[in-house]
């Protein structure tokens, strides 16, 4: 009985007209983006570099970006943050800022974000990138991307 | 794995190993410098130091430690944050590694 009352909702039917609106506007239809512009953000890795010459280990996450467009003012930013008790909290922040003008399809890198372990207690770690340029004078700004995978290591920081 | 994404990595390697070879090479080259500077900052909680031309900013926060870089001469610049700890000991201890860092990334950022 009280299923059938919600079902007749005038609620319930307002929803359904719109869900029907919506699905049927010309607006819904995908648009392609207007330019082929990407971050490739890596899984968090050991550093073999770091733990080779420094002789401890360290926790890297590179990242890549690349647009068909010409660019100024890039910015491409990279974190490294840690899975908390209560929250996530950020143990690397690197800006790698390109002072020059950008060809279209040049590769940027931001390389040099990671995290020196200091000690052996079990962590994990994700990685996160995002970008800002200007594009033909207008600022554009990317989604943010988290690393596919977030790891587990023994290194504590 | 593709020849391109091997070849990336290769890449990747050489970059990481001229990178930390730099910083390691920096923070032997320069330790008591790193310590007076380290004294300095904790001191003070901001530090301006003119390295290769350009010019690296440092301020402390209560957990870590940014460094922002203006170079008119690099090609690109790095701002960085890292996580060191609340007390004085953990970032008296982090701080000269990261001068060098910053200094080593100004080198490579006036390279690339």
């Amino acid at each position: 009985m009280t299923s059938y009352k919600t079902f007749k909702s005038p609620l319930f039917i307002l929803s359904l007209i719109l869900i029907n609106l919506i699905a049927s506007s010309p607006f819904s239809e995908a648009t392609p983006p207007l330019t082929k512009c990407n971050i490739k953000l890596d899984n968090p890795h050991y550093s073999k570099s770091v733990e080779i010459r420094k002789g401890f280990k360290a926790i890297k996450v590179n990242a890549r970006s690349r647009c068909n467009r010409q660019m100024t003012n890039l910015i491409l930013t990279v974190k490294i943050h840690k899975i908390g008790f209560l929250r996530d909290y950020t143990v690397a922040h690197k800006e790698v800022k390109a002072l020059r003008s950008i060809f279209p399809n040049t590769i940027i890198k931001n390389q040099k974000t990671y995290v020196a372990c200091k000690n052996t207690k079990t962590s994990r770690y994700y990685g996160e990138a995002y970008a800002t340029a200007y594009i033909k004078g207008e600022r554009v700004k990317t989604l943010h991307v988290l690393s596919e995978k977030t790891i587990t290591v023994n290194c504590g920081n | 794995m593709s020849s391109s994404d091997e070849s990336e990595l290769i890449a990747d390697q050489k970059w990481d190993a001229r990178y930390f070879g730099l910083i390691n090479e920096l923070a032997e080259m320069n330790a008591s410098r790193y310590e007076v500077q380290t004294e300095e900052l904790l001191k003070k909680r901001k530090l301006k130091i003119k390295f290769n031309g350009a010019s690296i900013e440092f301020k402390l926060t209560p957990q870590g430690c940014w460094f922002c870089t203006d170079d008119p001469r690099g090609q690109q610049i790095t701002n960085s944050w890292i996580r060191m700890g609340w007390g004085r000991s953990a970032k008296r201890k982090a701080l000269p590694y990261y001068f060098a860092q910053a200094e080593a990334s100004t080198i490579i950022d006036q390279e690339e």
